[in-house]
């Protein structure tokens, strides 16, 4: 399952990210790697960004990014 | 004696540089707002400091221009202290940065900084465990507060004058193996750095060092070696740096607040949209009514100065006369016109800055943003460029797309500045209300969405998306936000109303030595066009040097500071929308070229002046239909 394909209020784990480098170096900046932990917060509306959360910090993520990034319900 | 201030974005670090310094930085709270090294002095204890505020970085290795400017200061610069500020609420990531720093090896403190924000999720950290593992001082702070930065500065006076060897943590067998066998071989060389250092940096890969040492890299030998095996050193880091933090961070229960509570009315899908509208109405309203309240009883104070020097200086003096009131006008236009809606406007972008609704802005709109070929993100330069378009445009800097830093850059010098701010509430608020104010604002976003559209069009790009923080909520301080906003007025009164001044003298003498109807000759085919009287030929053209000037002269120009008579409400909205597009001014010129190119700012310049046509064309149709 993708990111953005979860429901609010879940807490998912990164399976696989299908990411430019780039992309990956920046989440991983901010704590989103293969392995982490994280609750999908809410989503904006019209296809907008999905807020995540990880170690208590609040990243947005763009549709098309999120839909790259694989997870699973633990 | 000289301190450098290092940390991630959004850690604090130039709330703090701010906290010691006086306001000298820009500070917002999301990331990227420091995109250059600001430097200035302190005292402490008896001793003059120096200090320099880095941009804020994730890494140092290169790969953006805030990590590249890092990276290049802390080896080449001399330095006696680096303070690191690390977010005490997201140790681990922090300490990444951390990690990366001791391999330097340079005297360092760690400062501890929003101690109240990790109290409040929840989190505890053991300082003295995190000094006994990093072997460098860690003093905690809370630097919005003023809290505990006494003790960092006086710690890292202590600590340089120490002469202490800082250690590295030790990382994986493969790669301390490699480090012990390429350290011996490194050459010399201009680098500011340890062989270890060097020799780290070598196995990264690193772009600065490996091109700085070119010729040793590049020996088979060598270049054999570092290909041989793929050094992962920034996740070791991150392994380490999380093992770390897990050592010294309990975690108890998040304290549920109400700040907690808030995201799920402002970022609601549908009363999120209506608290948006809401708090910008709000806004505006507040800037109109402070504005207004303090524009009438200036406005009639300058009328009273102006009649008595104008009754009092002899009318033989013959051009002189018209040099001093042509001064007076200029000074008491700043002081009566601009001032006002100024000094309330920027207070209020100034609150909701610190208090961290504007990335939530990006949020709600990234979906829209995208229409226009950027993402939500390039909301920040957006939001800059209402109070001024030349720290939006330094500010898209940090888009990484060529294609898409253009279409930022170009669509934010149509955001309406302070400057043309001025002229929106000085002439449309004062004479025809708020409401139409607001109007046109309205109006001017929807001409930006549509040119961002297609230039969208023109310039595809398969761009990723919005990777963006939402920092917590946090209580603003009075102080902070009324240093930003004096921090800001003070540019406009040392930069801006000095060229108001001789702008406005100028404009006098060519009223006397009548140079002014052959300059509006040029204008005629515009202001025939847009059904404008001839006079504001002039004030058009000296409003390419300072928006402001395009109100300021134009009372000037017409005769009188009292447009009630002299224009109709239809031309003052025609008038208004053209200024807003018409041409960027010439410090957003000069910016617009030395960040995107000669080129760049020639097709801007172009583009805006048909935009600004094509847009007061239609207000001149519409405004006809109604007034």
């Amino acid at each position: 399952m993708n990111l953005f394909e979860i429901k609010e209020k879940t807490t998912v784990q990164i399976t696989a990210m299908d990411l430019e480098n780039r992309e990956v170096m920046k989440l991983s900046q901010l704590g989103l790697r293969v392995g982490s932990q994280i609750v999908v917060e809410r989503f904006a509306p019209l296809g907008g960004p999905v807020l995540v959360m990880v170690e208590s910090r609040e990243i947005a993520l763009g549709k098309k990014l999120a839909s790259r990034i694989q997870v699973e319900k633990i | 004696m000289k301190f450098v201030l290092v940390g991630q974005p959004n850690s604090g670090k130039s709330t703090l540089f701010n906290q010691v310094c006086g306001y000298r930085a820009e500070t917002g709270n999301f990331t990227g707002t420091t995109v250059t090294v600001t430097e200035s002095k302190v005292r402490l204890a008896g001793n003059v400091v120096g200090l320099a505020d880095l941009p804020g970085t994730y890494t140092l290795a290169g790969t953006n221009p805030a990590e590249q400017v890092s990276f290049t200061y802390l080896t080449q610069q001399s330095y006696d202290c680096i303070i690191n500020v690390v977010d005490a609420s997201h140790l681990a990531l922090g300490l990444d940065l951390t990690l990366e720093l001791l391999e330097i090896g340079h005297p360092i403190v760690l400062a501890l900084n929003m101690m109240d924000e990790a109290d409040r999720v929840g989190i505890r950290i053991d300082v003295e465990q995190l000094h006994q593992i990093l072997g460098i001082p860690v003093i905690p702070m809370i630097a919005s507060k003023g809290r505990g930065i006494q003790p960092v500065f006086m710690q890292a006076l202590h600590t340089s004058q120490l002469d202490e060897q800082v250690k590295r943590q030790h990382y994986s067998m493969a790669v301390e193996s490699a480090i012990t066998r390429l350290k011996d071989q490194v050459p010399e060389s201009d680098l500011n750095l340890g062989s270890e250092t060097i020799a780290i940096k070598l196995l990264e890969k690193d772009q600065t060092v490996t091109e700085a040492l070119k010729a040793f890299s590049e020996q088979d030998e060598i270049r054999a070696f570092l290909d041989q095996g793929e050094f992962y050193l920034d996740q070791e880091r991150h392994t380490l740096a999380e093992q770390i933090a897990n050592k010294v961070v309990t975690r108890g229960a998040r304290k549920l607040t109400l700040r907690d509570k808030l995201d799920d009315y402002l970022l609601h899908p549908f009363w999120g949209y209506i608290f948006l509208i809401l708090i910008l109405y709000l806004f505006f309203q507040a800037v109109f009514l402070v504005g207004g309240w303090l524009e009438s009883p200036l406005l009639a104070l300058s009328a009273k100065v102006e009649a008595w020097v104008v009754a009092r200086v002899s009318s033989n003096l013959g051009w002189l006369r018209d040099l001093i009131i042509g001064l007076i006008q200029g000074i008491s236009s700043g002081l009566a016109i601009v001032l006002p809606y100024l000094l309330p406007f920027l207070t209020g972008l100034g609150l909701l800055e610190d208090v961290g609704y504007l990335p939530r802005i990006a949020f709600m709109m990234d979906a829209l943003m995208h229409r226009m070929g950027l993402h939500g993100g390039a909301i920040v330069p957006f939001i800059l460029g209402f109070g001024c378009n030349v720290p939006s445009i330094m500010a898209t800097r940090t888009i990484d797309d060529e294609k898409e830093q253009y279409i930022a850059a170009a669509l934010a010098t149509m955001v309406p500045c302070a400057a043309r701010l001025a002229v929106v509430f000085g002439l449309v608020a004062f004479y025809l209300g708020p409401v139409v104010a607001l109007g046109i604002y309205i109006f001017n976003l929807f001409v930006i969405a549509i040119t961002g559209r297609l230039l969208a069009r023109m310039l595809p790009e398969d761009h990723p998306g919005l990777i963006l923080e939402i920092p917590p909520y946090r209580e603003p301080t009075l102080k902070a936000i009324f240093q930003k906003a004096w921090f800001r007025i003070r540019e406009f009164i040392v930069e801006a109303w000095p060229v108001l001044i001789i702008g406005s003298i100028v404009l006098a003498l060519m009223n006397t030595f009548n140079v002014s109807p052959y300059l509006n000759r040029f204008f005629k085919p515009i202001t025939w066009l847009l059904d404008l009287p001839n006079q504001v030929g002039v004030p058009l053209i000296f409003g390419i040097l300072r928006k402001e000037l395009s109100l300021v002269m134009l009372g000037q120009a017409m005769g009188s500071m009292d447009f009630r008579g002299l224009l109709t409400p239809g031309q003052m909205i025609t008038y208004t929308v053209f200024v807003i597009f018409y041409m960027p001014c010439l410090a957003t010129l000069v910016t617009l070229q030395k960040e995107l190119g000669k080129k760049a700012m020639w097709s801007i310049m172009g583009m805006t002046l048909i935009i600004a046509l094509i847009s007061a064309l239609a207000t001149r149709g519409v405004s006809s239909l109604i007034f």
